[in-house]
């Protein structure tokens, strides 16, 4: 496979959010949309992986970019989730349609990318793009939320510059496939680890996403929840197999404490949109203690989340709500049940926990939506429902799930229907955001050390 | 660890704890700086040997160009999202006549009800 090719969606992308800006020709829109997704299909299904530097430069100067099976999960979510909310709100705003433009070619080169300094300046372009595409529109409640995700995300990157360094002055290198032969010290993967953990939407660390997710317009929530998070968790997926064990044991814990903590927070919240934004906190924190069991694994979730989630934001009618949150539980034949077989494996007692807690707060969802068809989520539920014929069935599993899904679905409504309980308080700082976070992160750092 | 890499970890503490602890946003953003000063201040000292400067091309040795390199990338992107936010804080200003965090937050959250 050449250079070419595989950088050509991140050039296409930019030059059209570039020509967005100055006409608003539809017909331009569309034949963009139809440009990057057969190119970026061509690449999915007809390219093996491959591993090469920009430039023909050699591997300890120049940028390293890597395609592989795990970058395959990665590009496929993010595709399908653009093209379904970019031509879903095809008539929404121009400038709005060019900053789409400009996160898909970011993230696109993220999920290419082996290289640690790469993968800082593609995830700051993400987040950049990000805080313009909540604060837009001048809204008080969402530019206090942008914020808020600005002072986190700022200091978090900080931290992994910081890291960055210690590795380069230790080895000499920033490739993550030259990194991968030495001996790394635990000091400088330890910011790495921490920097990614706050950007990849962990409960407790992510103080940020509850607000940013919740606040913003329907079609941002979507981009944003679906395949934003998952820049952080791209992070984490490509350093994991760097760690010693003691990290490794630790960041799968953190994604335990995660899943967790979001869907207890998730099953005492009210507004639909904060519950599916804790619901992201918990499905992230799974998907990074998948990490655990293979960094493939950990991928899989991560599409199966993405195209459920932002079935889920878009609030559009029962009958989507229905197959993502289905999805997302883990019920065959779609995509959840596949990407939960994996964590079943890995943690047998406590994905049934999760299955239980994930139906318990995802019932609440159905209450004021109507029947209800749109043509541009049937691309989300086909991807959804397309991975059944290429994955095998585990057999006694599916039981255990559906009778555990049953059964939280139930105590879920019961328990609504009968008490109406208030929202948890914010032990963690979860609303105040800056202050308690960074100490948090600081003693962390602390206990690490020692 | 040398004194240099431990003297740019101080900074990027101070930075935090300004951060941390005052209300006022604009002093916040300062926080900020200050700390990726410091994470600038760790990249030009471990990349610096005590050689020669990397633009002379006589000499052998010299000092690594790579780091510096990479530190003005991220000055510039540091930069970017400093003036971003820099606009946010004066457009919340000008609706609420503050600049301080708790007042903003309560009186965000009471317009929202």
């Amino acid at each position: 496979m050449s250079a070419d090719i595989l950088l050509s969606p991140v050039l296409l992308a930019a030059f059209f959010g570039t020509i967005r800006v100055f006409t608003r020709k539809r017909w331009l829109m569309w034949f963009e949309i139809i440009l990057i997704s057969t190119c970026v299909s061509y690449i999915l299904f007809f390219q093996s992986p491959a591993t090469f530097v920009v430039g023909e430069w050699s591997s300890a100067v120049g940028v390293e970019v890597r395609y592989d099976s795990t970058s395959f999960w990665f590009i496929l979510s993010l595709l399908t989730v653009w093209v379904s909310v970019k031509a879903r709100f095809e008539r929404w705003d121009s400038f709005m349609d060019s900053l789409m433009d400009y996160l898909f070619a970011s993230l696109y080169a993220l999920f290419i990318s082996n290289d640690l300094f790469n993968m800082y300046v593609t995830i700051e372009l993400t987040s950049l793009i990000s805080f313009l595409m909540v604060g837009y529109g001048k809204n008080p409640a969402r530019i206090w939320a942008a914020l808020k995700y600005m002072f986190l995300s700022s200091i978090a990157l900080a931290f992994y510059l910081f890291g960055t360094i210690l590795l380069y002055s230790e080895t000499g290198v920033l490739s993550i496939g030259a990194l991968q032969n030495e001996k790394l010290s635990a000091f400088a993967l330890m910011f790495v680890v921490m920097a990614l953990l706050v950007k990849s939407g962990i409960f407790g660390l992510s103080a940020w996403l509850i607000d940013v997710h919740s606040m913003s317009e329907t079609p941002v929530s979507m981009l944003l929840s679906g395949v934003a998070v998952n820049a952080g968790l791209f992070g984490m997926v490509r350093i994991y197999p760097l760690l010693p064990q003691r990290l490794k044991e630790f960041v799968v814990i953190v994604g335990l404490f995660s899943a967790f903590g979001g869907g207890i927070y998730a099953f005492f919240e009210k507004k639909p949109k904060r519950v599916l934004a804790f619901s992201t906190t918990s499905q992230m924190g799974i998907a990074v203690a998948l990490l655990s069991l293979s960094p493939l694994a950990s991928a899989l979730y991560a599409f199966a989340h993405s195209s459920a989630k932002s079935l889920l934001f878009s609030r559009n009618g029962k009958f989507s709500t229905m197959i993502g949150a289905l999805s997302l539980i883990g019920i065959p034949p779609l995509a959840g049940y596949f990407a939960k077989m994996n964590f079943e494996e890995a943690f047998p007692t406590l994905s049934l926990l999760v299955v239980f807690l994930t139906s318990m707060y995802l019932v609440k969802l159905f209450k004021g939506l109507k029947w209800k068809f749109s043509p541009f989520e049937f691309l989300l539920e086909g991807v959804l429902l397309s991975s059944c014929f290429f994955m095998p069935f585990g057999g006694a599993s599916i039981f255990k799930i559906l009778i555990v899904a049953t059964g939280g679905a139930t105590a879920g409504f019961l328990i609504w229907k009968k008490a109406a309980l208030p929202p948890l308080k914010d032990v963690f700082g979860l609303e105040e955001g800056i202050a308690y976070q960074l100490w948090a992160l600081v003693i962390m750092v602390f206990v690490m050390i020692v | 660890m040398n004194a240099e890499v431990f003297f740019s970890i101080v900074i990027m503490a101070i930075g935090i704890t300004i951060v941390a602890i005052k209300r006022d946003l604009m002093v916040k953003l300062i926080g900020v700086g200050i700390m990726e000063t410091g994470v600038t201040l760790s990249f030009v000292v471990l990349g610096y040997n005590g050689k020669l400067p990397p633009l002379l091309t006589l000499p052998v040795e010299r000092v690594d160009p790579l780091p510096q390199a990479l530190i003005i990338t991220s000055i510039v992107v540091g930069f970017a999202i400093s003036a971003l936010s820099l606009v946010f804080v004066l457009y919340l200003s000008s609706v609420y006549h503050t600049t301080d965090a708790v007042k903003l937050k309560k009186r965000i959250k009471k317009d929202e009800r």
